[in-house]
């Protein structure tokens, strides 16, 4: 629903614009399913969807994307103003995003009718002597000058290939500050500045940066063009083994939304503030929680500046790229390379290797994986949990890593899993086979609409059931009778032969 | 791509205390883990929250340690 509570104008869909919306959007929230109750029933609470348009992607073999038009139409029926938040092609690298992406992510802007898209200032990919692979995280830019130059050359990149406002993400950065590096507030200057973009303030991933020990927030605050900000984030996080985590988990803390309190008011041109929540946390929190945050946010929206924005500074001219790649490649091979597992030998390998933000990359990035297993595996995960000693799941776990990179994609990551476990003899009380050849088979019926017949040697009602519920069923022997499952895109059927 | 809808429905048929809500939300919970993970820099707790569900009958201890 638009502020005024009108229903999204029509002529929105169409989704070709170049400049942004003159009546700002509101509040909002990043789209995931367990929230429709909120944003369906709940007049005025939601404005605008923020839609993260690769998690409606799929990744085929040959490194192409296609969008799951099913599921994004579905969409169509939620109200509110639309934005498109990329979460999988972030700009802060000196590789251009992969330029396959750029199709999908502009039939998703159209599609969605979005009034804008944004993406992180991170990067996610490395390159050893195979090739390029992705490191299953966003990783913190190459922070230096040069770093800023290759970084404002590939957002620039991205603006002039969409049909809509292209904004920049501030991220977060676990590792310590280093020497002779910009500080986080101007890093992001250099890069908006020189690429003309737009600015999307992430306030938690400022005030997590803060709490680990790099700029104080008001410093990075002092530092950016809050002119260019168009877009406000909110979210919670965890503290985790002395490190505050960007978890999206749960309620702002008090302490930000006293800062945004501060700054709404600072910020001009601001069309939008969302709130953050991952899925997984929003079974654990309730959805009471994330009315409340809502509701808080609309406080702060009422707050913003009414006033003219004021005359914005000219672009910076953009510093020759040439010398700029050599520093920024080596930084990205390093850090990917060593979150990964990959030996890395060299005076910055040797200084990264010395920081523990290191280890919370490594250990972020195998809790991501293991819940990128057991998530589009559940079954199949759930009998491994219940199986294996705790020890043994992660060895299982480590093998897998050290033999695949990540996979950003849950389907595909789901499909290497399965390959490597099928070469394995895991002992499981259940036959694991069958119960890893059924997730496969829903898997299949929800990507390619394909059916299948799946056996089992148990009665599945049973195995299933017991899984779901998460215990491990007492069978006592291999039945009789064989049992089998259909399944199809239309559903699951058990039955007896 | 093509699809009925993205949901697989699920019908039993004996009753042996299958809880069909459970299996159907684990089927929709699966379907939106398909694409690319979303927007975030901390922990994905799936793995953690299903140790800590998870009894194991062989022990009947509650499997919270790990990772």
């Amino acid at each position: 629903m638009y502020p005024d509570g009108k229903k999204r104008p029509k002529e929105s869909v169409v989704g070709m614009r170049s400049a942004f919306p003159t009546t700002p959007l509101g509040v909002g929230l990043v789209y995931a399913p367990g929230l429709e109750p909120l944003i369906r029933g709940e007049p005025g609470l939601v404005d605008v969807l923020e839609i993260e348009p690769q998690t409606f992607w799929r990744k085929l073999a040959g490194g192409r994307y296609v969008v799951d038009t099913i599921r994004l139409n579905r969409l169509a029926e939620l109200p509110g103003a639309r934005i498109v938040h990329g979460v999988g092609f972030p700009v802060g690298s000196v590789r251009p995003p992969d330029p396959a992406h750029l199709r999908p992510l502009v039939e998703c802007i159209t599609l969605t009718g979005a009034e804008w898209a944004s993406e992180h200032l991170n990067f996610n990919r490395g390159e050893d002597a195979d090739g390029i692979y992705d490191a299953g995280f966003l990783l913190p830019p190459c922070q230096s000058p040069e770093g800023a130059c290759v970084a404002a050359a590939s957002a620039r990149q991205s603006a002039v290939a969409l049909p809509v406002p292209f904004l920049v993400e501030n991220g977060v950065s676990y590792l310590a500050p280093r020497r002779g590096d910009l500080s986080d507030g101007m890093f992001l200057r250099q890069v908006v500045e020189q690429a003309d973009c737009e600015l999307l303030l992430d306030l938690h991933n400022a005030w997590t940066n803060d709490r680990n020990g790099r700029q104080p927030i008001l410093d990075f605050l002092a530092d950016i063009p809050l002119e260019r900000v168009r877009e406000l984030h909110l979210a919670g996080g965890v503290a985790e083994q002395g490190y505050w985590l960007d978890a999206h988990s749960g309620p702002v803390p008090p302490q930000l939304i006293d800062l945004a309190r501060d700054l709404v008011p600072r910020l001009c041109n601001l069309n939008a503030i969302i709130f953050e929540i991952m899925p997984t946390y929003i079974d654990i929190v309730g959805l009471d929680v994330v009315r409340r945050e809502l509701e808080k946010l609309h406080d702060l929206w009422s707050l913003r500046s009414l006033a003219p924005p004021p005359l914005r500074a000219a672009a910076e001219p953009a510093p020759d790229l040439a010398n700029a790649r050599s520093a920024a490649l080596r930084w990205e091979t390093t850090l990917a390379g060593l979150v990964t597992g990959r030996s890395a030998a060299d005076s910055l390998a040797d200084d990264l290797k010395r920081d523990p933000g290191l280890g919370v990359y490594r250990r972020l990035i195998a809790a991501y994986r293991a819940s990128a297993v057991v998530g589009t595996l559940p079954f199949t995960g759930r009998l491994l949990v219940a199986s294996l000693p705790p020890d043994a799941l992660d060895d299982l776990f480590d093998t897998f890593w050290k033999e695949a990179a990540p996979e950003a994609f849950g389907e595909r990551e789901a499909r290497n899993f399965a390959v490597f476990l099928s070469a394995r003899n895991v002992p499981t009380p259940i036959p694991l086979a069958e119960v890893l050849t059924f997730d496969l088979a829903v898997i299949d019926a929800l990507t390619e609409s394909r059916s299948a017949r799946v056996s089992f040697s148990f009665d599945p009602v049973v195995v299933l059931g017991g899984l779901a519920d998460h215990h491990l069923p007492e069978i006592a022997g291999p039945a009789s009778e064989t049992f089998y499952v259909d399944v199809s895109p239309a559903g699951l059927n058990f039955g007896l032969s | 791509m093509s699809g009925p809808g993205r949901q697989i429905t699920v019908t039993i048929p004996h009753d042996v205390g299958f809880d069909l809500k459970k299996i159907q939300k684990i089927q929709a919970d699966l379907v939106a883990r398909l694409g690319h993970t979303g927007c975030y820099s901390g922990f994905d707790i799936l793995f953690k929250q299903e140790q800590e569900f998870m009894v194991n009958p062989g022990s009947l201890e509650l499997h919270v340690s790990g990772r």
